[in-house]
């Protein structure tokens, strides 16, 4: 059995709030008073949740633990870090590290969020109305290959920055804006789905995995191999229409050529002059 | 401020005290005989517990550009390790394997260690590694100076001018206000600035030089002897992390054995790097008995373990050859710096795995060495931090070293096929107190000859103490070895010079220990000083003016004078 919890700041903040401690399976079995005297940092400071935080309880008897945070916080860190199960609902702009480690539950931010969103996540869903930073469904810098977002689902409705889903290993990533350079950088699985366009050097150094650009592509990296035109593709039982070049890649990274990369030919005529290597010489 | 610690059960080796009840008096940083100590004077009531002098690490990169990088490499270390500011007492610091400067000294002093010898320092980059032990609270600190592939040294050796030979090294110490000579893979940055090098073996010809490791390391022991210098030549041998360095390890002791009669003259470092015996990889075994049976047989060598611990490492050395071919086998990152005309080095990130053949049998081999040799004045317990295991894992070590139920329990979730090569599962040595007192504090003093004031508990040495909450008399060390290792992990006191700095494994305060450094009586010969000042403008990028660490740029510069 589960509540809704309310939780306004009481004023705006300067500094970080690091406020990993906020998330709804570790404030399923708490009281109100218990939850006001979780110790949170601002900056270097030690602080109680309830000295930068109103909080409140409303309607008990619900199926899920929600909690509901209201207003700017846009300095608040790792909302729902290594959260297991519950929803949690931003109705304004949100921090850095958002959901990261998450294991399973949802989160809805109904404004924009900053980087770091759903890094090294393994499970649950992130939905974001607005636009986010960079490095979104991300790996932290300096950790090895076969470490990244394992599972899940992202799915952004604005714009997102630079470097989305490095060092992706499964799960996926839907952005319905644009996007800022090196998506699927180091990607060794999952899926990335970008609606808009991209800032070019799409799945540098994949292994494997796939990525559609439905807009302009920014151009294609020298070390991708044209392989196709495809009408369409599947991206989790959904069918994106408008023929796509298939590109295999990349070729520095590992010669068998496992990541797909998928960018629309109406949106990129300047590929169009490599078509005619799809064709086969008739003396071969 | 006096201080008078009551009743404790004290270990000192090198004043023969092994475990007596004893009152220890502390006047202006110095011990003295507790009735010299003023009757206002804090008492520590140390009844049933265990009083030593402070632990001394000879081998441990904490400082120096490597050190730098190795920190810049590894960006997951510092966000999953840290601790947060605590004023009055301490600051922020983060990191695990290579912690940051700060942190490095409060996690010595909590386990009871108040003194540190970073022992590869580059002499263009002394300045640096300077810096950084400035910045290293509570221990005390040195640095050891990289000279084996130094090309002004290996011109006069090849010249056969052993004068100017000798006289250069003196100015290179004395310029860079370091201690000791430090060899890593004598001679192997020379052909590694031609891209060669990998298994360079004690009797290859350097080229263009066409001199030997052998004659590098024959030579800088000579000179070392004839400069008085107060620690041995400090030696990383060559072909290291090679199956079948065993025999270079032997043949480069035997080299100097003739050079003194029985007295010590060359310190092996990190030895269990340099003991694998068999051809490849396929059949590496332990070659941890003809080691110590060598050493046990002659007494002119000293060593130190350079133990592993199974998890993250990061291997640092001026070894470059070494670690390019340690970057294939790893496939992670590798950073090849190169000190123009003095030495190259090599960082990796590095993973020991318990499934795997030869990481177990180096985990042994460490251990191995540490329980056959029988002089315990002649071995000293490092991990040779961070390439081996961070330096915070002494106290497991200790507590192995204590108890081979221990070394069974840990043995079981081991590749079997790996014990198979070792000779570890038949030992059944367990060391007592007064023993890994001695190999963690005694000895590291008496190899750096810093025995007089360092070391020990006796009347004039400085007072770095160390208490445990170890009652020698009720524990059973066998048995309880996971409360020693509790025990060892946090000191419950350490007292620096007189002040109490951790208390109940916490720390109270901040104080900044000396960094020590080599003066000669005699200047250097000026004749010498011209010579090297003409092949600087030849070979260096930057002038000998500017090369000279001056005495304003330490802290707190404590000199040992020597009459070479």
């Amino acid at each position: 059995m589960g509540r809704r919890i309310v939780i306004v700041p009481r004023r705006g903040f300067k500094v970080p709030v690091e406020a990993e401690k906020l998330r709804p399976d570790l404030l399923e079995n708490m009281t109100i008073h218990e939850i006001e005297k979780i110790y949170i940092y601002e900056g270097n400071r030690k602080c109680k949740l309830s000295d930068l935080f109103i909080i409140r309880e409303e309607s008990i008897e619900l199926e899920e633990q929600i909690i509901v945070l209201k207003g700017n916080l846009s300095k608040v860190w790792r909302l729902g870090e290594n959260m297991t199960s519950g929803t949690l609902i931003v109705e304004g702009n949100c921090g850095n590290l958002l959901g990261y480690k998450m294991k399973g539950g949802k989160i809805v931010v109904k404004g924009n969020a900053r980087s770091w969103v759903g890094a090294e996540m393994s499970g649950g869903t992130i939905e974001i109305y607005g636009n986010v930073g960079d490095h979104l469904g991300s790996v932290l810098r300096g950790l090895k290959r076969n470490i990244g977002m394992r599972g899940g689902t992202i799915i952004v409705h604005g714009n997102a920055g630079a470097e989305v889903g490095v060092q992706l290993q499964k799960g996926l990533i839907v952005i319905h804006g644009n996007t800022d350079v090196l998506p699927g950088l180091r990607m060794n699985g999952g899926t990335i789905l970008i609606r808009g366009d991209c800032g070019g050097k799409a799945g540098a150094r994949m292994t494997g995995g796939k990525i559609v650009i439905c807009g302009n592509a920014g151009g294609i990296l020298p070390t991708f191999y044209l392989d196709s035109i495809v009408k369409s593709v599947k991206v989790k039982k959904e069918k994106i229409e408008g023929p796509f070049y298939l590109l295999v890649g990349d070729v520095v990274e590992s010669p068998e050529c496992r990541g797909r990369l998928y960018v629309s030919v109406n949106h990129n005529p300047e590929l169009k002059p490599y078509e005619e290597l799809l064709e086969i010489p008739e003396e071969l | 401020m006096d201080l008078i610690i009551k009743n404790g059960f004290v270990y000192d080796p090198i004043n023969g005290i092994n475990g007596e009840v004893m009152d220890i008096g502390v006047k202006g940083g110095k011990i003295v005989p507790p009735e010299h100590v003023e009757r206002k004077a804090k008492v520590i009531d140390a009844r049933g517990k265990t009083v030593v002098p402070g632990g001394i690490d000879i081998h441990a990169h904490v400082a120096g550009p490597k050190v730098n990088a190795g920190r810049l490499m590894m960006p997951s270390d510092h966000y999953e390790s840290f601790i947060r500011l605590k004023r009055g007492a301490h600051r922020s610091g983060t990191g695990k394997y290579t912690p940051s400067t700060f942190l490095t000294g409060y996690r010595y002093a909590r386990m009871g260690w108040t003194m540190v010898v970073e022992p590869a320092s580059p002499p263009l980059k002394t300045r640096h590694t300077h810096e950084e032990l400035n910045d290293i609270p509570i221990v005390d600190k040195m640095c050891f100076l990289l000279l084996d592939s130094n090309r002004i040294l290996l011109e006069y050796l090849a010249e056969g001018d052993m004068y100017k030979f000798k006289n250069t090294i003196k100015w290179f110490l004395q310029a860079t206000k370091s201690y000791a000579i430090k060899l890593v893979d004598p001679g192997v940055a020379v052909p590694w600035s031609l891209g060669k090098g990998y298994g360079l073996d004690i009797d290859e010809s350097i080229e263009p030089y066409g001199i030997t490791p052998r004659d590098i390391v024959v030579n800088l022991c000579k000179a070392n002897i004839e400069l008085k210098l107060p620690h041995t030549i400090h030696i990383h041998c060559n072909r290291l992390g090679i199956p079948g360095n065993l025999s270079t390890t032997i043949r480069t002791m035997e080299s100097t054995s003739h050079l003194t009669c029985g007295e010590l003259n060359i310190h092996i470092t990190h030895v269990q790097f340099n003991s694998y015996s068999g051809e490849s990889w396929v059949d590496i075994r332990s070659g941890a008995e003809e080691i110590a049976n060598y050493v046990n047989k002659n007494s002119h060598v000293s060593l130190d373990a350079g133990q592993i611990d199974f998890g993250t490492a990061i291997t640092m050395t001026a070894d470059a050859p070494f670690e390019f071919a340690l970057f294939h086998l790893s496939k992670w990152k590798w950073y090849g710096p190169e000190v123009e005309n003095e030495c190259a080095a090599g960082i990796v990130p590095f993973k020991y795995r318990r499934r795997n053949i030869v990481n177990v049998v180096q985990w042994c081999i460490g251990l191995e060495v540490m329980l056959l040799i029988k002089d315990p004045w002649r071995l000293v317990l490092t991990t040779d931090h961070p390439n081996g295991a961070p330096f915070t894992r002494y106290p497991k070590f200790i507590a192995l070293l204590m108890s081979n139920k221990y070394r069974e329990e840990l043995m079981k979730k081991m590749n079997r096929r790996g014990l198979k090569r070792c000779v570890l599962p038949t030992i059944d040595r367990e060391y007592d107190l007064y023993d890994i007192v001695k190999i963690t504090r005694a000895t590291p003093a008496k190899l750096l000859g810093i025995d007089k004031f360092k070391g020990h508990l006796g009347v004039g040495a400085d007072a770095d103490i160390a208490i445990y909450d170890i009652n020698p008399e009720t524990i059973d060390f066998s048995r309880e070895y996971e409360k020693v290792k509790e025990r060892f992990k946090r000191a419950l006191y350490t007292i620096k010079d007189g002040e109490i700095v951790v208390k109940n494994g916490e720390i109270v305060k901040e104080v900044f220990g000396k960094t020590i450094a080599v003066k000669f009586k005699e200047d250097v010969d000026m004749e010498v000083v011209k010579d090297i000042e003409e092949k600087f403008k030849r070979y260096y990028t930057v002038s000998l003016s500017n090369y000279i660490v001056q005495e304003d740029e330490i802290s707190k510069l404590a000199y040992i004078y020597t009459d070479g």
